[in-house]
Order: structure tokens, then C-alpha cells, then sequence
């Protein structure tokens, strides 16, 4: 089950540039920060209620992230739900016949993650979360 | 103390409201609040329950709404997000001080929102919300 907006994930150029905005004027504590490199970016999240906001900068030019820059610029990139079981969830996604981009859970910034393909979605990057904490 | 309290919703534009709604109900599963049509706003919408926020599927009726040129310059996707904030007028004026201007409006029901321009929040369309009473 989906219970809630675990974040919602910003691209952005410059991280430190961005807290200015996120962090210093709507004053949302960093909760984390951390290289990922399978996805190409530095990450932080900030939290936000029970939901966090994930900014991204994309530091591998070859990366996903870079090229959503490179292509669109700067803003709103994925959403992602958070679940207590992403193996189940995705398997149940994947019983739909729901395109995904990754057919197991790997390990991401918010916990164990999996995307599914944003042409399932309406033009939406959706991706699960099941924090590891 | 934070300036916004929660995520208050995300919205989603699409080119057919009823389409996007049984997609996103079908893969997800979420129950189905808010429905309605504001003329004034040049849109219809549905809001789908995520927790204890929401997913606004927003289907633009016509090129007045700023939702039609986001659709055709890059096609359906996540187009705002929005905050819900304790005081409009507190966070209006907050972000005054650090040079940021916005413009209040009424919402649905009495309750009010600003915009917050893209070029201050790295290309996120942003609005802060104040609800007159929990929605």
C-alpha cells in the first residue's frame, strides 16, 4: 500500500545555490545529504510535514538528471509514494503490466527505491520508496 | 520555524482529465476527492488522497490557463506544487523581507494562495496555500 508522499524531487542546478531558496527562505530543516552515484546526482532531502522535498544536482553529464537539465532546465522532476514493502508493490505494479524503468528495488537516497516509466504515468516520473529507518 | 507546514498538493496536467484519473486510480490506487470545474480558472480538475496530501489532476479548457502552454511545450506531466502555510499574510510578508514579491488570491471557499515566480524557486511553479478551515 501507498501510504503518503514520502518527497517530491527538484532538479536543480547548483545545490548549495538552491538551500538559499529551500532551506534559508521557507526555512526547511536538511534532513540529509549524500552523493548517489548510480543516479548521477548529489542529493538532499528537506523535510516538509510528514513529506520531504528531494533537490537534485546532477554531478555525471551522462546521467538522467543532467540530461532532464540539459533539456527542460531547472524543476519539478519525480514524485515518489512511500510503501513498507517496495518488493511487493513493485511486483503488484509489475502484475498491471505497469512499464517500469527498474525491475528490482535498489538501494537510493530515501531507502530501497524502484522508478516506473513516466509513459505509465501521464508524463509523470513516479518512484517508490520503503525508508530504510 | 518553517515558512510552509506541508505539502499541501502536487498537480498534474493533462490533455484528458477523465483518462489520467482512471490511469492514476488504476495504478495506484488512491481515493478520489475534490471533482469540480472553475470556469474563471479555465480548468477542471480531480484530487486524488495520497496520505494527507493530494494529487491534483488539472485538465486545461482553454489557452487562459497557464496549464495549456506547459501541456504543449513539453506534454502531460508535474506541473506545481503547493504548500500549505499557517498565515498567507506572515509568509506574504516574510518573503517580502527577502525581496521576493507575490500577489494574494482567493481560492476555493475562502481560502486564499499566492504564486511564488519560478525565477526565485530554481523552475518550480510554487504556491502557498492558507486554508479558512481544514479541507
Amino acid at each position: 500500500m501507498l501510504r503518503k508522499i514520502h518527497h517530491v524531487g527538484i532538479v536543480v542546478r547548483n545545490l548549495e545555490e538552491a538551500f538559499g531558496f529551500y532551506r534559508d527562505t521557507l526555512g526547511l530543516p536538511v534532513h540529509k545529504t549524500a552523493v548517489v552515484e548510480d543516479q548521477g546526482v548529489k542529493a538532499a532531502l528537506l523535510t516538509i510535514g510528514q513529506s520531504e522535498i528531494e533537490l537534485l544536482e546532477p554531478i555525471n553529464p551522462n546521467g538522467g538528471v543532467a540530461k532532464f537539465l540539459e533539456r527542460r532546465g531547472e524543476g519539478l522532476h519525480h514524485i515518489c509514494f512511500e510503501t513498507d514493502d517496495v518488493a511487493a508493490e513493485l511486483a503488484a505494479t509489475k502484475a498491471k503490466g505497469i512499464d517500469l524503468i527498474d525491475q528490482a528495488p535498489r538501494k537510493g537516497l530515501a531507502g530501497m527505491i524502484c522508478f516506473l516509466h513516466p509513459r505509465a504515468n501521464h508524463g509523470v516520473l513516479v518512484e517508490y520508496a520503503q525508508p530504510f529507518d | 520555524m518553517a515558512l510552509a507546514k506541508k505539502i499541501d498538493h502536487v498537480t498534474v496536467v493533462v490533455k484528458d482529465m477523465e483518462a489520467a484519473v482512471t490511469t492514476f486510480r488504476n495504478n495506484f490506487s488512491f481515493p478520489v476527492g475534490l471533482t469540480g470545474a472553475s470556469p474563471e480558472l479555465n480548468m477542471r480538475f480531480t484530487c486524488l488522497h495520497i496520505g494527507d496530501a493530494l494529487l491534483e489532476i488539472l485538465q486545461p479548457t482553454n489557452e487562459r490557463n497557464a496549464g495549456m502552454q506547459f501541456l504543449s511545450d513539453r506534454g502531460e506531466g508535474m506541473y506545481a506544487l503547493s504548500l500549505e502555510v499557517e498565515s498567507l499574510d506572515d509568509a506574504v510578508a516574510q518573503l517580502a523581507k527577502m525581496g521576493i514579491s507575490t500577489r494574494v488570491q482567493s481560492f476555493r471557499e475562502g481560502s486564499r494562495l499566492c504564486f511564488i515566480s519560478p525565477e526565485h524557486t530554481h523552475g518550480v511553479v510554487l504556491q502557498l496555500i492558507e486554508y479558512s478551515r481544514p479541507r
